[in-house]
């Protein structure tokens, strides 16, 4: 029997590709540099950002760390939207996402210095991993 | 208590929870009302131009060969929209656009409990009987990714109900007959 709908589960068209906020995993991934195809589900894309830019397994949660800070960023933007028609630019989004994964990881690195317009700029380079 | 709708048994509506149709020309499922495309139907995901729509009772198939690109005459309002509408139709139109329909064969439903045999009311009643409806997970990210020191366990929590499709969106809460239609 072909399959012949893409059974594609709306919540990943909502959380990825929609216009309101496929633009903010585009700012993102612009800000790191890396891309992502196109995922089936909501976990594929979340592992395939893990490893997307190119780092051992065990540097991937690096990168989980910023797919939660957009996904919680877009949550919490839907919800203003929706329900207190509050809206933020892009921009302000982008800001947010940089300033929680930022606020997150000096949580982990407590030793590691690096200031929040050096994040803002190659977080990769912070890290040491570039 | 009317079990088709699940009333009283565990896990809310059973029955068309677990029932899907598998399109392959669209000539069986209704485009407004039946699952096709979602666990949601789309009239849910888009209340308001369904409640606009002069073809509330079209097929897939039928709605696909009136053509539901832009400006196509699938799209029979009752009256004009406005630009918020508009911009609904198009997150619409976005999604049909990942709809691929066969030529040849017949859409079949499915029962997802079984999908092998298909719907037997011994299955069904195995099922609810014993208690446990547990629906059927996507796949799972491991819990050391997921649960981690550094980041607030609020946001833990959501990209879990996230990944399970447990947030409480319209979609979902109705879904779980926590709200009905248009609320």
């Amino acid at each position: 029997m072909s399959m012949g709908v893409v059974q594609m589960n709306l919540l990943i068209i909502f959380f990825l590709l929609c216009n309101q906020f496929g633009k903010v995993w585009y700012l993102v991934h612009q800000w790191l540099g890396v891309y992502t195809a196109d995922p089936l589900t909501l976990v594929d894309h979340f592992i395939q950002f893990g490893t997307s830019a190119g780092f051992p397994k065990s540097q991937c949660s690096f990168m989980h760390l910023i797919w939660f800070a957009t996904s919680w960023v877009i949550w919490k933007e839907r919800n203003d939207r929706l329900f207190r028609t509050k809206e933020n630019s892009y921009v302000q989004l982008l800001e947010n996402i940089r300033l929680l994964s930022y606020s997150w990881h000096r949580e982990k690195f407590v030793t590691s210095y690096f200031k929040f317009h050096d994040w803002c700029q190659n977080p990769f380079l912070c890290l040491g991993m570039r | 208590m009317n079990i088709r709708d699940g009333v009283g048994s565990v896990g809310g509506a059973w029955f068309p929870e677990n029932v899907r149709i598998k399109l392959d020309n669209g000539s069986q499922a209704l485009f407004w009302m039946d699952r096709w495309l979602d666990e949601v139907p789309l009239q849910v995901w888009f209340p308001h131009l369904f409640d606009l729509s002069e073809n509330k009772w079209l097929t897939v198939a039928q709605m696909f060969d009136l053509g539901w690109d832009e400006g196509g005459e699938a799209w029979k309002w009752r009256r004009r929209l406005w630009a918020w509408e508009e911009e609904l139709l198009v997150e619409c139109r976005l999604i049909l656009l990942t709809v691929v329909l066969q030529v040849s064969g017949n859409d079949v439903w499915m029962w997802l409990r079984d999908p092998s045999v298909g719907y037997a009311v011994r299955g069904a009643y195995r099922i609810l009987t014993s208690g446990t409806l547990i629906s059927h997970d996507a796949p799972l990210v491991s819990a050391d990714l997921l649960w981690r020191k550094n980041i607030p366990l609020k946001v833990s929590v959501f990209a879990w109900r996230l990944f399970r499709n447990r947030l409480p969106t319209k979609a979902n809460l109705f879904c779980r007959g926590v709200i009905h239609n248009e609320a």
